[in-house]
């Protein structure tokens, strides 16, 4: 049978802790194995953080939209906002992985961090609304 | 998240406990780049309690390590659990931190 979580929060840091609670409340019904559940809260982490910080230029008060389902074979997430058009594979360059400390630039690892630890992910923009969707084969 | 502290020698190990996100990094940031400013540069950070942690996180990391190193000092980690040690894998953290399995091992290595 399959579990699923839907919530929507305001585009504003304060509400990311309630998304956490609900994420561990799925990994502990749908019994997710830590690799799975680790991937799942850090895209949560890492997307909708960019979200808050790039898609409302302009201000104002935006909704965000997290959906999770997970069944035997698979973990599925969806994000959905109201931000301006924002796709965050385009926009993020790859990060250099090596060289010294002193070489390496703050931030960038997000995306990459997601792209590595979910099996698939992919963005579209229809409407008015940006969507991102993660696979993670369980 | 809650953040402790010993000192062995002049080594500090801070522990971290909980989760370094979005959310928490903040204060961890702080916190660290704080006392490395007050001139502690011989720095363990002791992750066997964290659970989580992303790329707000590792930013602090990074940040912590390059100041550390330009004041000729030393950070290390240890105590990283599975999941945590392939997101330093995965980011190329591994290349540039000193990680051990425990405190023991790393006090063992740099006395």
């Amino acid at each position: 049978m399959a579990e699923r979580i839907d919530i929507s929060i305001p585009n504003d840091r304060e509400a990311i802790p309630a998304i956490v609670g609900e994420l561990e409340r799925l990994t502990e019904i749908a019994g997710l194995a830590p690799d799975a559940a680790y991937a799942l809260e850090l895209a949560v982490d890492e997307l909708v953080t960019n979200i808050i910080s790039y898609g409302y230029p302009a201000g104002g008060q935006g909704t965000i939209q997290i959906v999770v389902e997970a069944d035997a074979a698979q973990l599925r997430l969806e994000i959905v906002d109201d931000g301006v058009p924002f796709d965050p594979l385009t926009q993020e360059r790859d990060p250099p992985l090596d060289g010294e400390i002193e070489d390496r630039p703050i931030g960038g690892l997000g995306i990459h961090l997601v792209q590595s630890l979910m099996d698939e992910m992919r963005y579209e923009r229809s409407g008015d609304r940006n969507r991102i969707f993660c696979v993670k084969r369980r | 998240m809650q953040i402790g502290e010993s000192n062995h020698g002049t080594i500090l190990i801070v522990t971290v406990a909980g989760r370094l996100d979005s959310t928490t990094s903040p204060e961890f940031e702080k916190h660290i780049l704080g006392r490395i400013e007050a001139g502690q540069t011989d720095i363990l950070v002791d992750f066997a309690a964290l659970d989580f942690i992303s790329s707000a996180g590792l930013r602090v990391m990074l940040m912590a390590a390059k100041r550390v190193k330009a004041a000729k000092g030393r950070m290390a980690l240890c105590g990283l659990n599975d999941n945590i040690a392939k997101v330093f894998e995965i980011s190329g953290f591994l290349s540039i931190f000193t990680v051990y399995p425990d405190q023991q091992a790393a006090l063992a290595a740099t006395a």
